[in-house]
């Protein structure tokens, strides 16, 4: 069964005019923006509720500290109403055959026990609904209802019913004016047939419990990145204002520590995760944003602003901002049992000093990794994957965006650790390759 | 360390990476996570693993062997497990000892207890006094402790013949 | 019956010999072996290994030679010596070169290292060998709840490549054993630094801040003893507590594992050692409940 696209009445794709995407970040949207205004087809397959990705997530980005949101929404918009687009959100890539010209693609749809067609976003099942649930894209700080919306911009703007915590006390479906809710959905398969396949399946932070050492997940004011950024965030669990998790007590002191599952061989991630140095130092800028009499400290080894404006914005953080960078990597660190403060240990080898530190908030800053996911689709694809576990492709000077398999293209981080500007022009430049092969259903 | 000129030079770092234990030196990039994990750095003012490193590689080599420091890690190797960079300081230091010993800068106390194994095959001979062997009788173990010193004679003649190392 | 020859080191036999006395008594006791490890020399950890790396993995490897002529493993409860023993295996299962030299100063015994032999420290036999659950079995009086810090020292978890013992930033295996028997294991800060012992030889004054740095750590969260299963971590941090200035009632008593699980399967205290401890552990032993087993 073929399916139907949205928006286009009585019309059936056939593959030669119809790509896949597999993964709702912003560098799969981009590719899937492209490709549909080229005329083709797209089928943008998300196993989350929203597209959107980690960007979604974020508060600011580097180096312009521009709001995230602000700039990912307008592309959630388009993406959504784009008569060539059709989103399978809530959705898992299971099995593909095939070959370029001609892949078939079964697709999972799981039951979000929410009509799509129906539901407005509207949310007053939310309001209603008595279950609480640690937040996943809060990072598990803060709480959703078992009936849910990740964030305000979700795209499909609609509910999501989390069947593992729902209590089936029909609260939701007694309030909701369009009957959009049934807790009976089942999950259904899709079968697609497209001919090229794109592959945007982003990263996973490394996870920092894997380094005792630090005391994540041991002291509750040792935190990660990605927590920082939505404690910061406006629309976060705490409105955008940064407090420590032990106490609420607004932070004084707060250590940025990097490298944290990068460049560590004996963790089996010896490469450079790229953005880090910068995502580091844009966080420690907001830090002193929020409250400019923050002592804050980045401990490193390097600082790497490799590109156009970074170096000014490195610059930037310490002159203007005030960020204090010691280059040192961390020991470990201790928590001071009476206030929860954490005293890290480092040498400071610009002074030659060997020093105990100590702060009241601690943000590790992880490297980035492949994604869970990205194995499956590579053991149906059979394309090459390299060392770390990203997407190999064709040729890294000359076919940057071209897997080892022919109408299979990798775009964002599932190529590499890249940050925002690189995963959306390697999105734009898969669209090509894909409409081009496309164009010659497959014999180029 | 006073202020003096010194000439880098990458002979003596060459040396180290060639002794046993050094190999992994030119990995090193300086980044301090030995210094802050180092549990003799954390209560002395003097020895530093990340600095004496920075010394070996731009080749102060006179200073460096002649120097008590390397003779200072106790080998925890707290600097070996948390190294992002696969070195491991402890062994680093283990091949400026040879190399050191090698040219006769050996601390006393080293060079005695070497040569108390070489001797009895063991280092406490001079130790084990009657009040102990009897302490040992009361707990129902053999006095006897058995010592082989014939083995260390072979390993004195091929490793320490013509001075304290070879 | 699982069989080990007992390398005991240099320093157990005369310095700590209720360690070497504990632990035959609680693994006969727990099903395991011992045999005695006879015409050895010392490993060369530490001093010899310093000064001759060839000199040192040759002491090794005779002593593992020896062992695997009779068809035994070794079995090694000084954390230097296992680290020792360890290390020369490694080397010498890698080095073709190094076993070849070896092996030609052994061939005059009839001695011979081809690699099957294994180095175990006490830890490993315990969670391996045995197995906690053995372990909380065997039990016939549970400690009640006193608290005990666990104190691995570092050639025992360090480096783990080569001695692969246990997660050497978050080692289980002693603070394991200690809930098991019934005494509450307690977490501190630098659990897993160096006691300072090795330092003893070039600067006692550094080593003896290092020891007294755990100490602090230890009593700062109220564990009333500290569980060692290394020979020279267990005199060290005895002797520094033996100043003039410390008060005797402020010490915190230092107990080999052995003991402290001997006591709890009911060994009585003069097999174990007990009056040897420099610092008296009575009010450890004084929580012992009779009668409660598992």
């Amino acid at each position: 069964m073929i399916a139907k696209p949205g928006g286009r009445k009585g019309s059936i794709s056939t593959s030669s005019d119809t790509a896949l995407v597999i993964g709702g970040g912003v560098a799969g949207m981009q590719a899937a923006l492209d490709i549909a205004d080229q005329g083709f087809k797209v089928y943008l397959v998300e196993t989350t509720p929203s597209i959107g990705g980690k960007m979604a997530m974020l508060d600011k980005t580097f180096p312009t500290l521009d709001c995230s949101a602000c700039i990912l929404t307008p592309r959630l918009s388009e993406v959504s109403h784009h008569p060539n687009i059709t989103i399978l959100s809530y959705s898992n890539v299971e099995k593909i055959t095939g070959r370029v010209g001609n892949f078939r693609v079964r697709v999972l749809r799981r039951a979000r026990c929410v009509h799509e067609e129906r539901c407005s976003g509207c949310g007053n099942c939310i309001d209603v609904c008595p279950v609480e649930v640690p937040n996943e894209f809060d990072q598990m700080i803060g709480f959703r209802k078992a009936i849910y919306m990740p964030f305000p911009q979700a795209t499909p703007n609609v509910c999501t019913v989390d069947m593992g915590s729902c209590i089936q006390c029909d609260r939701c479906i007694r309030v909701c004016e369009r009957d959009a809710i049934d807790l009976n959905m089942k999950d259904k398969i899709l079968r697609l047939s497209v001919g090229v396949i794109v592959v945007a399946t982003g990263y996973r932070l490394f996870d920092v419990s894997a380094y005792p050492r630090l005391g994540y997940g041991k002291y509750m004011n040792v935190i990660h990145a990605l927590e920082y950024e939505r404690l910061i965030n406006a629309a976060g669990p705490t409105q955008g204002h940064l407090i420590r998790l032990s106490d609420a007590k607004v932070p004084q002191n707060i250590g940025f520590i990097q490298c944290v599952g990068a460049r560590d061989v004996s963790k089996g991630v010896p490469y450079c995760s790229r953005v880090c140095c910068m995502y580091g130092i844009k966080n420690a800028v907001m830090a002193k944003e929020h409250n400019p009499n923050t002592e804050v400290t980045i401990y490193y080894a390097d600082i790497r602003a490799f590109g156009k404006g970074y170096e000014e914005f490195y610059h930037m953080a310490e002159t203007r901002f005030g960020v204090n960078f010691v280059r040192g990597r961390v020991g470990r660190v201790l928590e001071n049992p009476e206030n929860c403060n954490l005293i890290v240990s480092v040498e400071d080898i610009a002074h030659h000093e060997l020093l105990e530190v100590e702060h009241d908030l601690v943000v590790l800053s992880p490297g980035l990794q492949p994604p869970r996911s990205l194995e499956h689709i590579a053991h149906q694809l059979h394309f090459e994957v390299d060392d770390e576990g990203y997407v190999e492709v064709q040729n890294t000077f000359l076919n940057p965006v071209d897997t080892t398999i022919p109408g299979v293209f990798v775009c964002g981080c599932a190529e590499g650790p890249k940050d925002i500007p690189d995963s959306v022009s390697t999105g734009s430049a898969v669209a090509m390759r894909a409409a081009i092969a496309l164009l010659h259903g497959g014999a180029k | 360390m006073g202020m003096s000129t010194h000439a880098p030079t990458s002979d003596f770092a060459k040396e180290i990476a060639r002794a046993p234990g050094g190999e992994a030196i030119y990995k090193c990039v300086q980044c301090g996570i030995c210094t802050a994990s180092c549990v003799v750095a954390s209560v002395s003012e003097k020895y530093r693993p990340r600095e004496l490193i920075q010394r070996i590689l731009i080749g102060m080599r006179e200073e460096v062997l002649t120097s008590v420091l390397p003779w200072l890690c106790v080998t925890c190797r707290m600097c070996t497990e948390r190294c992002q960079e696969d070195v491991s300081p402890a062994d680093i230091f283990h091949a400026v000892r040879y190399v050191a010993a090698r040219e006769g800068h050996i601390p006393s106390v080293f060079s005695h207890a070497v040569d108390l194994v070489l001797q009895d095959g063991w280092m406490l001979e001079s130790g084990y006094s009657d009040f102990i062997e009897d302490e040992r009788d009361d707990l129902g173990l053999h006095t006897d402790l058995g010592w082989n010193n014939q083995f260390v004679r072979r390993i004195k003649e091929k490793y320490f013949e013509g001075g304290l190392t070879q | 019956m699982r069989e080990y020859l007992l390398y005991l080191g240099c320093t157990t036999p005369v310095r700590l010999p209720s360690y070497e006395a504990a632990t035959k008594a609680v693994l006969s006791k727990l099903g395991i072996r011992l045999l005695d490890f006879k015409d050895v020399t010392c490993c060369g950890a530490q001093y010899i290994e310093s000064i001759s790396p060839r000199a040192h993995i040759g002491l090794g490897g005779r002593i593992l030679a020896l062992a695997e002529s009779q068809g035994k493993d070794v079995l090694a409860i000084c954390g230097a010596c296992s680290g020792s023993l360890k290390h020369s295996k490694h080397i010498l299962d890698k080095d073709k070169g190094m076993r070849r030299e070896v092996n030609s100063m052994l061939r005059e015994e009839g001695l011979k290292y081809t690699g099957n032999v294994q180095v175990k420290h006490l830890l490993q036999v315990l969670r391996d060998d045995i197995g906690y659950e053995h372990i909380r079995k065997a039990v016939t009086r549970r400690y009640s709840g006193v608290r005990l810090a666990a104190h691995y020292g570092c050639h025992v978890t360090r480096p783990y490549d080569i001695v692969k013992v246990d997660d050497p930033e978050n080692p289980r295996v002693i603070d394991e054993i200690i809930e098991c028997i019934g005494a509450t294991a307690v977490d501190y800060p630098d659990k897993t630094r160096c006691c300072g012992g090795p330092l003893l030889a070039m600067d006692e004054e550094l080593a003896a801040l290092i020891g007294a740095d755990k100490i602090k750590n230890v009593r700062g969260v109220g564990a009333e003893g500290i569980v060692t299963a290394c020979v020279f971590c267990d005199i060290h941090l005895s002797q520094i507590q033996i100043g003039d200035d410390e008060v005797p009632e402020s010490r915190v008593p230092i107990i080999t594992l052995p003991q402290l699980m001997g006591l709890a399967y009911g060994i009585d205290k003069e097999s174990l050692g007990i009056n040897l401890n420099r610092i008296s552990p009575e009010g450890i032993l004084g929580t012992l409940q009779e009668g409660v087993g598992q």
